[in-house]
């Protein structure tokens, strides 16, 4: 038998379940034995046990009406927001496209105007002299940037002497 | 009962809106948060009050809840720091005392299937709190009713693990001699030396 009565922090931990294992069996085995502890352990259990059993107060559902109004109130101008945010990322994806086109589409028609358009293998020269007579169809600074890359892939996929022949208008 | 990944979930739709997410995590964890309140502040009224900022805080996202299944951990966090920023708030105005003169907190009542006995130790108890620190009492509160650990509890307050835990003993310590409850004899006697 345990005949030394644990110090009264080591019950409140023995009722409040923080010791380890040895411990506690410690304890278990010092309550087998001794009434006044096992009484004193006892009355702490009951009364935790009352106070966990204590109702919680009803809640207040206006809280929950202040706060799914204000929950509305700060959502819905956020959902404008991003609904205007997609729709003017959509215009100026639209106004890009639409420029890009536009400078490539120009671009190229200034390159068969300008310039003399890539020399097919066996083409005479002067096939190509109708098209340096043109007149550009798109300011020079609009078109250049696209001109070069443009042309190379002209001159790769498409250098056969048809290419002359074709016109942008 | 909502599980700790369905909070996660719930907290996050809550931030984006989801009116029933939010209503659902109110529900659920809403009257613990303020039976806290109530102890930590000894209001009532104002309780009210900081579990609105509390839930607004998660509704707007504030407070940096991240996820990994400890919604309620962080929601009562949250709660201690409110009922914390209301004390030094009044406390800065002097006018502590006068409140808790004017507004004590009512004795809430046991579950209607409790024994009379326990009805009465429920009494006994909240005196034993109301005379205490309210941050004894919000220690015992966090213990013994909502059973957090002390490593958690010190992640919601600051506090140390060792400081909570004087706390609850010595809140227990009171709450034994209030209830004239013998722990026994003092270590290292013998029962028949004390006979």
């Amino acid at each position: 038998m345990n005949d030394r009565h644990p110090i009264p922090e080591r019950l409140d931990a023995y009722v409040l379940e923080e010791l380890g294992n040895a411990a506690r069996r410690e304890v278990a085995a010092h309550l087998d034995d001794c009434s006044t502890c096992r009484e004193s352990v006892a009355a702490l259990q009951a009364a935790l046990a009352a106070y966990r059993s204590v109702e919680l107060a009803p809640l207040a559902e206006r809280t929950l009406d202040r706060l799914l109004l204000l929950q509305r109130a700060q959502g819905a101008p956020a959902r404008a927001q991003r609904r205007r945010l997609f729709a003017n990322i959509a215009v100026a994806a639209a106004v890009a496209g639409v420029i890009f086109v536009g400078g490539f589409w120009a671009g190229l028609a200034a390159q068969d105007a300008r310039s003399p358009a890539p020399e097919p293998l066996g083409a005479p020269v002067r096939a190509s002299a109708p098209a340096q007579s043109a007149e550009p169809r798109a300011p020079a600074s609009f078109g250049t940037p696209l001109r070069v890359t443009f042309a190379v892939a002209h001159v790769d996929r498409l250098g056969s002497p048809a290419i002359q022949d074709t016109t942008w208008n | 009962m909502i599980d700790p990944q369905e909070a996660d979930r719930l907290a996050l739709l809550a931030r984006q809106g989801d009116a029933p997410a939010l209503a659902r995590l109110y529900r659920e964890f809403a009257p613990a948060v303020l039976a806290y309140l109530r102890r930590a502040t000894g209001e009532p009224s104002a309780s009210e009050d900081l579990l609105h900022d509390v839930f607004l805080h998660l509704m707007q996202g504030r407070g940096g809840y991240t996820g990994r299944g400890r919604f309620r951990q962080w929601l009562f966090a949250l709660a201690v720091n409110a009922a914390r920023d209301r004390a030094r708030r009044l406390r800065s105005q002097s006018r502590l005392a006068e409140s808790l003169a004017q507004a004590p907190t009512p004795a809430p009542l046991p579950s209607a299937d409790v024994s009379i006995a326990a009805r009465e130790t429920v009494r006994q108890i909240e005196a034993m709190l109301a005379d205490l620190p309210a941050e004894y009492a919000a220690a015992f509160h966090l213990r013994v009713r909502e059973e957090f650990t002390y490593r958690e509890m010190a992640e919601m307050t600051g506090d140390p693990e060792g400081t909570l835990r004087s706390r609850v003993h010595h809140t227990l310590k009171r709450l034994r001699d209030r209830l004239a409850v013998s722990t026994g004899r003092p270590e290292g006697k013998t029962e028949s030396e004390m006979s």
